[in-house]
């Protein structure tokens, strides 16, 4: 009884007690995200550009959520299903061969954002693309993370040239 | 004993409990001390710059941006890094200068730690310098 009422004392004591200090804060590999995240786009201009990255975003089904061209931005969602890993479906087996719930992911929201920035010193623009998503499992919870694979950024960035090149002979 | 139970048990259910009105309008701060600390001033007049810089800054941090005008100088996004969102506002003043203010809510909480808003600025200072020397 003693023990308990310890307990309940020192969780009130600690409810609210969420330290925010490392929010906000820059870790040490940003400029290594933002140069996988950048490319620099040459002869373009900023107009041109972001209707080619429009165009790629509706060629991977995304729909267009936010454009503001004087700041050079474009966002982007798509809702698609979370396939089950071969791990989840082991761990759905376990827990239908053990009587238990299997927790496991069902759809998942993809973000993207763009942006382009007038390079500084050449006559070329930079755009920054960035992905991330929020993946919803079958009791309805969900968890945020940010893409971080390279190799998808570097399919958008080839994606890009592509469509620049055929924006630019109306195709 | 437990009398002092029953009154640790009622406080327990009554923490975190608010009404509405705080919910909607109520503060636990004065107006003047949050802006005190959800607000930083920079020596330029170019708000586009500025504007840009928050948009990098912001994705640098891991936000996605989910909505930007350039009129009304507001930028909001969501983090995926910190389960947070966040709002910037860039305002011209009339001293030629430009001011930003940026507010947040984790989770179901709004964060009134100053120490978050000073790292947001910090990390804007440093994408401000970024940009000024040319660096991607």
């Amino acid at each position: 009884m003693k023990n308990l009422l310890y307990v309940i004392v020192l969780f009130v004591l600690l409810s609210g007690c969420t330290s925010y200090n490392e929010y906000f804060k820059l870790d040490k590999n940003y400029l290594q995200r933002r140069n996988q995240e950048t490319r620099y786009i040459e002869g373009a201009n900023e107009e041109d550009m972001l209707v080619a990255a429009g165009q790629v975003l509706q060629d991977l089904g995304y729909m267009m959520d936010e454009i503001e061209f004087d700041l050079g931005l474009l966002t982007g969602f798509k809702t698609r299903e979370a396939i089950p890993k071969a791990g989840q479906i082991g761990i759905i087996v376990l827990a239908a061969l053990g009587g238990t719930q299997a927790v496991y992911d069902v759809s998942q929201q993809i973000y993207v954002t763009i942006i382009s920035t007038k390079h500084p010193t050449r006559k070329g623009y930079n755009v920054r693309v960035e992905f991330a998503r929020v993946i919803f499992n079958n009791l309805g919870q969900s968890r945020a993370e940010k893409i971080q694979d390279e190799k998808i950024y570097m399919a958008f960035f080839d994606k890009l040239s592509q469509s620049l090149f055929l924006t630019e002979n109306n195709l | 004993m437990n009398k002092i139970f029953i009154i640790c048990i009622t406080v327990f259910c009554l923490c975190g409990c608010s009404t509405k009105f705080d919910d909607v309008v109520g503060s636990t701060e004065t107006q003047l001390q949050v802006r005190g600390y959800q607000t930083r001033t920079f020596e330029t007049t170019d708000k586009e710059m500025v504007m840009r810089s928050i948009l990098s800054t912001m994705q640098d941090l891991g936000f996605v941006i989910t909505r930007a005008d350039e009129r009304l100088g507001t930028i909001s996004g969501r983090s995926f890094v910190n389960d947070a969102v966040l709002t910037v506002t860039i305002r011209k003043l009339r001293n030629g200068t430009i001011l930003v203010r940026a507010n947040a809510q984790a989770g179901l909480k709004p964060i009134l730690d100053p120490i978050p808003y000073q790292n947001f600025f910090n990390s804007l200072g440093q994408s401000l310098f970024l940009e000024a020397h040319n660096i991607n």
